[in-house]
């Protein structure tokens, strides 16, 4: 085991040494910096509102910032969690999950080519290492470092949103193994084209390439499934003029074959990135209004894309020659 | 009972396929050879010949198309056999973040040594390549020699019982050259077997008991270098006196020739001849040029006997 913890923390220690750690230090530290002044103050409801609690007013530097948000909140406690939830949605789903992971992508991506590159790979596989867990160390020490990263900026986050908003919610923290989890997927992907390719500018082309197509299948699920039921209703024939009969249901058909036979079987493959901030709201819901179900399901496909992903890259790295 | 080789490679072959299979390039052919414990064994060969092929293979690097290699009784490329290997690549790549102290440190944690452990095994290390003084400078300042110097350390971190070098003195001036052979030498006298691949037959014929010869992926030769001086290799010293241009004119069918003018009449001139039938030519010539022949003295030469050993298939190759 020692060898391998040897090589999580080399991989560590290489991506720490690296320039672009202490611009995404920095960057994080200015963002945290710059929210700091952000406050949250909860305006008193009236009786025409038929809420005792009426809204929320952010301020930054004192002064107001936007107009008083409306949420249908019963209680003070009510309305900092629908807040809180506003605020992961808004702020640490977009800052973290799209900048945060694309950033860590962009770091980490060359901790596998650089193993694999020659010179290096050959004088590591002359040493007493199973391949398949040089290759799995190395992602493990990419992952570590970023997980460095994420606690940081949650952490922080935590501690703004305590000291300024008033809310001490620890639940907060469960956005850094989602995150985590989030960035392992993508990061599976960059580790097995950096094996196949050791170029590491390609493994991160490709993986931001993947990862916007996961969007884009979710994305077109998610349209396709609001609108194929409207085809439903105009194809009854009470809502089809004579002269275009025929047409919608052949359009219909189409449409429901590319969703049956091309979206629905892509989305169940690929991982769900879009999904998977549900889970941190999950865990935020007191009322329960999101169903466990539809959380975890996002969760264990995507885990079994991971886990397939990294048995290819332990299969390919067993299997090739250097 | 252990075995009393190092390393033994038994009708081994590698042919390397292009990625749908329509390209085959055959790398090594049919290569049996055994290396007994405690020797040093230089590779040798042609560029192309299938040397850092076979080194691979006992690595485990690449796996052989037929044939075995083992490694101390154990299959090559077992994990047990890579713990008795210490090995130098010939282009060594380390990662910039480390420092040739870290490096060690890194290198000594992958054979399961704790830091603590290999500290005074590492500073010995660091002093007899020349880099005790630069133990904390980053890797990235280092010059190609000093990366070989630290590799060659990093070699014999964990007290191998094989030494595989690629290309040990590639990039170092002649005092580190002397330095890396002095190291192998003690290698040796501590009782380490040393593979060695090198194109530098001078420092090959310095260190080596044995030879192996690879090219266009078969075994040439193996075995002690005396053994090639049997196989008509001739490489000659004459000392002349005469007109230079004569002599000149006589040696000009023999390629090339090492001319040393002892004096104004006088000269001493090495070269390389095919067999015993073209030494007789020669002296014939010179003989024939009016040239004196002071003195005649056969010399030996890795370089003859190699170039003499792989150049028939090559200028047949040429003609072809």
């Amino acid at each position: 085991m020692k060898p391998y913890l040897a090589l999580i923390g080399d991989s560590f220690q290489a991506a720490a040494n690296s320039r672009i750690l202490w611009i995404a230090l920095i960057m994080i530290t200015l963002f945290l910096a710059a929210l700091a002044p952000m406050g949250l103050d909860i305006v008193s409801g009236d009786a025409e509102s038929g809420y005792a609690i009426d809204g929320l007013q952010l301020r930054y530097a004192g002064s107001d910032f936007g107009p008083t948000i409306q949420l249908p909140a019963e209680s003070a406690t009510e309305l900092r969690v629908l807040a809180l939830a506003w605020f992961m949605d808004h702020v640490i789903d977009f800052i973290v999950g799209f900048f945060g992971i694309l950033l860590a992508i962009i770091v980490s991506a060359g901790v596998i080519p650089e193993t694999y590159r020659s010179g290096s790979v050959d004088l590591l596989l002359s040493k007493p290492l199973n391949r398949p867990a040089l290759f799995l160390a190395k992602f493990i020490g990419g992952c570590a470092f970023v997980l460095m990263n994420i606690c940081y900026l949650i952490t922080g986050l935590f501690l703004v949103v305590g000291l300024r908003w008033g809310l001490w919610e620890g639940r907060i923290l469960i956005a850094i193994p989602v995150f985590l989890f989030y960035f392992m997927i993508l990061f599976s992907v960059a580790a097995l084209i950096g094996l196949l390719s050791r170029r590491t500018v390609l493994s991160i082309f490709v993986t931001i390439l993947f990862w916007g197509s996961c969007i884009l299948v979710a994305s077109s699920k998610q349209t396709m499934e609001r609108l194929l039921p409207l085809a439903d209703v105009l194809e009854d024939p009470r809502m089809i003029s004579p002269e275009g009969e025929g047409e919608v249901p052949q359009a219909e058909a189409f449409w429901q074959s590319v969703y049956t036979f091309g979206i629905l079987p892509l989305y169940t493959v690929l991982p769900k990135p879009l999904e998977l901030d549900e889970t941190v709201q999950y865990f935020l819901d007191r009322k329960g209004k999101i169903k466990s179900r539809s959380v975890w399901s996002p969760v264990i496909s995507s885990g079994i894309f991971l886990l397939v992903v990294l048995g290819i890259g332990c299969w390919v790295s067993w299997r090739a020659e250097y | 009972m252990g075995s009393t080789l190092a390393i033994e490679v038994t009708r081994l072959s590698k042919t390397y396929s292009s990625s749908f299979g329509l390209r085959r390039k055959l790398a090594l052919q049919d290569v049996s050879l055994s290396v007994a414990k405690g020797q040093i064994v230089s590779l040798l060969g042609p560029n192309g010949a299938g040397k850092t092929t076979l080194v691979k293979i006992l690595l485990g690097l690449l796996r052989p198309s037929h044939g075995t290699a083992q490694i101390a009784g154990q299959p090559a490329g077992s994990v047990r056999s890579r713990r008795r290997i210490g090995y130098l690549p010939e282009n060594l790549f380390t990662a910039t973040h480390h420092t040739a102290s870290s490096a060690l440190v890194f290198w000594g944690r992958l054979h399961g040594i704790a830091p603590a452990e290999s500290r005074p095994r590492r500073e010995a290390l660091l002093d007899a390549v020349g880099l005790a003084t630069a133990a904390r400078v980053p890797v990235k300042q280092f010059s190609k020699g000093m990366r070989q110097r630290l590799g060659l350390a990093g070699a014999l971190l964990h007290q191998p019982d094989l030494l595989i070098l690629d290309e040990p003195t590639d990039g170092l001036d002649p005092a580190g050259r002397k330095m890396v052979r002095d190291l192998i030498c003690e290698a040796k006298r501590e009782g380490k077997t040393i593979f060695l691949n090198s194109h530098l037959l001078q420092e090959v014929e310095q260190i080596s008991d044995q030879v192996a010869i690879l090219d266009q992926g078969s075994l040439k030769y193996c075995g002690a270098i005396a053994g090639l001086q049997q196989k008509d290799a001739l490489r000659i010293e004459l000392e002349l006196r005469g007109a230079e241009t004569e002599a000149q004119a006589a040696l000009d069918l023999y390629g090339e020739v090492d001319w040393q003018r002892l004096d104004e009449q006088r000269y001493r001139v090495r070269l390389n001849l095919a067999d015993q039938s073209a030494v007789d030519q020669c002296i014939d010539g010179l003989r024939a040029g009016g040239i004196s022949i002071l003195s005649l003295k056969q010399l030996f030469s890795l370089e003859g006997a190699f170039l003499k050993l792989v150049a028939p298939d090559d200028e047949g190759k040429d003609s072809a």
